[in-house]
């Protein structure tokens, strides 16, 4: 946790405490999670092809367990490539950034799904 | 020299209204009028979920502004508004513009005497300053008279402002006012709108005069717990339910006895806990009081273009923890280094036992918003900002 010592006179950096408090947040849904088996879980299960609507569909509408897994897939996997990064607060960015770069992704590609067009991924 | 004379068209207007658009509106109406001649224009309405009429309409002064109310002339229908929100929520293609149109109306509050003396009167005043993009006196009021329109937006990131017809109200003022660079960013972004002359103004806060009388304020409502502190209305569009929800859990796991203690007026019900005290309305020096004495204000809200309660606490001096989905407050916190904000309950959880845990450190938290606000949102200089702006294009 933060050090919190510190001269009257330094100004307190909030952005270092909350990204403190996420890399605590992260550390324990690491402990609790049975992080090592979603990879093997999901090494059998072949990603869809993502311009394919009807397989997309049923990856995500119809087949619900492996929606959460995606998820969390994604965000495990970019946890551990980042939790050994020597600097915490780049991980933390880069990882929110990463995130909300697949809810974007995701979010479109349903969107496109329900609204029958084609589309391109 | 004459002074100019500015209308300020707000849907709400008087001592009772206490919304934070409307009364950002009558405070820089006060504010301003050393320097400019204003009067309000606005309806009679009190509540913003009926708009029922409440005040008389006609000619009165409030706080030495004059106040022109009009009626609201038409009635939300309620079956109506939640059919046409449904098609314009559908993003739907062949969602007609006298359905938006309705839409907007059914919004409300929609008066037409209010329209109509805007468009009668629009050679009396110098110029008009629009508050509010989501409501109709705004959308109808503003295209008359686009030519001496400013337009304070007290815009968030919300559903409501990705509906198109919005970007007509955005892409027609001679000048926009925001409260925050993150307010200014997200319009910009949405309707391209950089053309228009902006200022990122702020909003001044009041530094309380005499000290509070924290000892009797704890003593009047019972609180002889450490508490933290929710300021403002308690409805689910503030985050009002999930925050019961954290805070519920955070009793149920966490190591500090705290209490959550809330003011305001409540929309949704209060749970029943014994460390949630709903303190209802209380008067100002028990506002301040509860600020003075709170181990943090917590807010929230996903949806702030300024957040006045966060500043209203770094005045005290009071360390603030806000919803980090909110741009905005997130933007306030890091300038100012005056709190800590959070997403998940885990978050929510952790940041409040850093507080709890650090008080010298929070104390200096609060102090640095203290210091912040001080600098940038002191009445003088947000007062100078809007003048500088207004008489550059009037």
């Amino acid at each position: 946790m933060m050090n919190t010592s510190e001269t009257p006179s330094e100004i307190i950096n909030v952005e270092k405490i909350v990204t403190s408090i996420r890399g605590e947040v992260v550390r324990d849904l690491l402990k609790t999670t049975r992080f090592m088996e979603v990879p093997a879980i999901m090494a059998d299960v072949p990603i869809p092809d993502l311009s394919n609507r009807s397989a997309l569909c049923r990856f995500f509408f119809k087949v619900p367990p492996f929606k959460q897994m995606v998820s969390l897939f994604l965000r495990m996997g970019r946890l551990l490539f980042h939790h050994y990064n020597n600097n915490t607060r780049i991980s933390m960015n880069l990882m929110v950034e990463e995130l909300e770069r697949q809810n974007r992704v995701i979010r479109h590609l349903l969107h496109k799904s329900a609204s029958n067009d084609s589309f391109t991924h | 020299m004459k002074k100019k004379k500015l209308g300020f068209v707000v849907q709400r207007y008087g001592l009772e209204v206490n919304g934070g658009s409307e009364v950002l509106c009558r405070t820089l109406a006060e504010k301003l009028s050393k320097h400019y001649d204003i009067e309000a224009i606005t309806t009679c309405a009190i509540d913003h979920a009926t708009w029922s009429n409440a005040y008389p309409p006609g000619l009165h002064r409030v706080n030495n502004i004059p106040v022109h109310r009009f009626p609201v002339s038409l009635q939300r229908d309620v079956p109506l508004f939640v059919q046409l929100s449904n098609r314009v929520f559908g993003y739907q293609q062949n969602t007609s513009r006298e359905d938006t149109l309705e839409w907007l109306r059914q919004i409300g509050p929609y008066s037409e005497e209010l329209i109509r003396f805007i468009d009668t009167h629009k050679d009396a005043f110098d110029g008009f300053v629009f508050f509010t993009y989501l409501y109709a006196t705004a959308n109808f009021g503003l295209p008359l008279v686009k030519d001496k329109a400013f337009f304070v937006p007290t815009a968030h990131d919300e559903p409501y402002i990705k509906v198109p017809i919005f970007g007509e109200i955005f892409r027609a003022p001679k000048g926009i006012i925001f409260l925050s660079p993150e307010e200014q960013e997200l319009v910009h972004r949405l309707f391209q709108n950089r053309n228009i002359p902006n200022v990122v103004t702020g909003i001044g806060v009041d530094f309380p005069q005499h000290p509070a009388n924290i000892s009797a304020f704890k003593k009047k409502y019972g609180l002889s717990k450490p508490y933290i502190l929710y300021l403002g209305r308690i409805e689910p569009g503030k985050g009002a339910g999930e925050l019961f929800e954290f805070f519920m859990r955070y009793k149920a796991r966490g190591r500090h006895d705290i209490q959550l203690v809330m003011v305001g007026k409540n929309l949704i019900d209060i749970p029943n806990h014994p460390d949630i005290r709903h303190l209802g309305f209380v008067p100002e020096e028990d506002k301040l009081a509860a600020l003075a004495g709170t181990e943090a204000l917590v807010n929230h809200s996903a949806f702030e273009s300024f957040s006045i309660v966060i500043t209203e606490a770094w005045a005290l001096g009071i360390p603030v923890m806000v919803n980090g989905r909110c741009e905005v407050m997130v933007g306030q916190c890091a300038r100012s280094n005056g709190g800590l904000w959070y997403e998940s309950y885990e978050e929510f959880h952790k940041t409040l036992e850093w507080l709890l845990d650090n008080k010298e450190s929070a104390r200096k938290i609060g102090q640095q918003g203290r210091d912040y606000v001080s600098g940038h949102y002191n009445w003088p200089a947000v007062e100078q900002r809007y003048i500088s702006f207004l008489d550059r294009l009037i």
